[in-house]
């Protein structure tokens, strides 16, 4: 049974939706700033995008207020919402900075797209990295596309002396013109600054310093976050070579043959190809344990597929079971139990082949859904044969002291055991019969 | 151990009381060869009274089991205790031997 709650929030396809609506307004903006033909032709568009706006910075007022987000935060939706409101339609002033500047306040809805950005609906399923990379693009592109709208409204501000003056007739397009805007800004901003396109007037001196001031301390931000991401996306890889280098390294300084050093190398190597190092235990640790158990169940799901046990047993014996199982990856040739140990634990092969070694020779294979360890277990004697992984290896164990618990608090688990036990009953009482006991 | 043998309507009872281990199953195994020796294939092993079974017991069962299925018979197991039962159930006996709860069940089973 799923409990299932309903906070007023925005579907994560819608949040797509918006986001790019927001983004359409964020680019349409400016460019219907500097090209007053941009402007006069695309106005239907620019004005359908800001109903969508406001009705998406409505929802998202909505969502805050359900979600219970900080006071401020709610504060600042609305601020956002009253602000990028199209207010030039309520006013008939024909002067056109003050009209420029009440569509500049659309800008605002960058704030907005990154309030949708950082929905963890959104991009749920992709990783915080890809999510930083995806932001820091989108914030760059637009960051650069406002600076180079702006450099071109300054430049038909007073077209004769500013720096598109002697472009006029090489760059007639309205596209050629926004390309060469744009790579003027990208070379300011990154401080390359090739000097052929320069400042002609005033304004144009002006914004081009403040550029350059801003431009600085952004590129070293967009450095230092791009050194950040990639750092972070190889840090865990290194970590994990430089432990498995220490390792074998310890292990060539005591002498060890090479094929034991071969086999441990190949170990790890196989462990970060399958699970990247990552410990499940270790990472939901902080989890209350009503939410660990759900999300262990559910990341468990492929285990309980593969372990008719797990398969056949109630929600609350295999969350217990799930709570309780051991898990370990183990290479070819591991010896997973020895003949003669008294062993203290029932294994499930999880995925994988192990062959059963009884008087020096191969009686049997156990495979996927398998599971042995349990006549010697409750029997209470030696095993009298070995069982050798044939392949990488994924095995989940059993501890006696909670296999006892497990029974004590659900007799039916017994049941379950045998249950499980069917399809394999035969074969492993047949080996029994030789004298292999497991 | 002592073991017990009665002849009910063509099933011979074999009643077990105390532990089946490695030193008393010879004795068991001697006493259900006996019988199949004697072409009394159907036989009903009646645990009520047994306390515990190893591996030498189980494989004595086991062997008895399929002698009896090749003389056309059967052997099943009745009345176990929760160990015996637990035994039974967790090493994978109980999906090869049919098990009654009691003797009355498998009389009539």
């Amino acid at each position: 049974m799923q409990v299932k709650l309903h906070p007023i929030r925005i579907a994560g396809k819608l949040k797509w939706v918006a986001a790019c609506l927001v983004a359409i307004s964020l680019v349409a903006v400016p460019l219907g700033l500097a090209f007053d033909t941009f402007a006069s032709k695309s106005l239907w568009l620019i004005y359908t995008v800001d109903l969508a706006c406001t009705l998406i910075l409505i929802l998202q007022v909505f969502e805050a207020q359900h979600q219970s987000k900080p006071a401020w935060q709610r504060a600042g939706l609305v601020v956002l919402l009253i602000a990028t409101l199209p207010w030039e339609l309520f006013f008939t002033s024909n002067s056109a900075e003050s009209m420029s500047l009440v569509w500049l306040l659309r800008l605002l809805r960058l704030i907005q797209l990154n309030l949708l950005l950082r929905d963890q609906h959104l991009v749920a399923s992709r990783s915080p990295l890809v999510k930083r990379l995806m932001r820091l693009g989108i914030n760059i592109g637009l960051v650069c596309h406002f600076i180079a709208c702006v450099w071109l409204l300054l430049g038909w501000s007073d077209p004769l002396a500013s720096w598109i003056a002697g472009r006029l007739t090489t760059e007639t397009t309205f596209t050629s013109q926004y390309i060469r805007s744009l790579y003027w800004t990208v070379t300011t901003l990154t401080t390359v600054g090739y000097g052929d396109i320069t400042p002609g007037t005033d304004a144009e001196y002006l914004f081009a310093s403040g550029v350059m001031l801003v431009g600085a301390s952004v590129y070293a931000y967009v450095i230092a976050s791009f050194a950040s991401i990639v750092g972070q996306i190889n840090a865990r890889h290194s970590q994990f070579q430089q432990r498995a280098q220490f390792v074998t390294g310890f292990l060539h300084r005591q002498g060890l043959p090479e094929h034991l050093i071969a086999r441990v190398e190949n170990y790890y190597h196989n462990r970060w190809v399958r699970y990247e190092d990552y410990n499940q235990d270790e990472l939901l640790r902080d989890l209350p344990q009503a939410l660990e158990l759900e999300v262990k169940a559910a990341l468990a799901r492929q285990v309980v597929e593969n372990v008719p046990l797990l398969r056949g047993a109630s929600q609350v014996i295999r969350d217990r079971l799930l709570s309780k199982f051991l898990f370990e990856y183990v290479d070819p040739q591991s010896f997973v139990l020895r003949e003669g140990e008294r062993n203290q634990r029932i294994i499930f092969v999880i995925d994988g082949a192990l062959d059963i070694y009884f008087e020096g020779e191969i009686v049997g294979r156990l495979k996927q859904g398998d599971y042995f360890g349990n006549q010697s277990l409750i029997l209470d004697e030696a095993s009298t044969a070995s069982v050798v992984a044939v392949s990488y290896s994924e095995l989940m164990y059993l501890n006696r002291n909670d296999y006892e618990e497990i029974k004590a608090l659900y007799p039916e688990f017994v049941d379950l055991m045998k249950d499980a036990m069917s399809e394999r009953g035969e074969i492993m009482t047949n080996l029994m019969l030789k004298g292999v006991i497991l | 151990m002592n073991i017990e043998v009665n002849d009910i309507d063509g099933t011979q009872v074999v009643s077990i009381d105390g532990k089946i281990d490695s030193n008393s199953a010879p004795l068991l195994d001697a006493q259900l060869n006996e019988l199949l020796s004697q072409s009394q294939a159907n036989i009903l092993t009646d645990f009520e009274l047994t306390t515990f079974i190893s591996s030498a017991g189980l494989r004595v069962l086991l062997s008895a089991a399929k002698k009896a299925k090749s003389q056309g018979g059967e052997l099943t197991v009745c009345s176990m205790n929760p160990t015996v039962s637990e035994i039974f159930a967790i090493s994978g006996f109980a999906t090869i031997l049919r098990v009654f709860s009691n003797r009355e069940e498998a009389l009539a089973g």
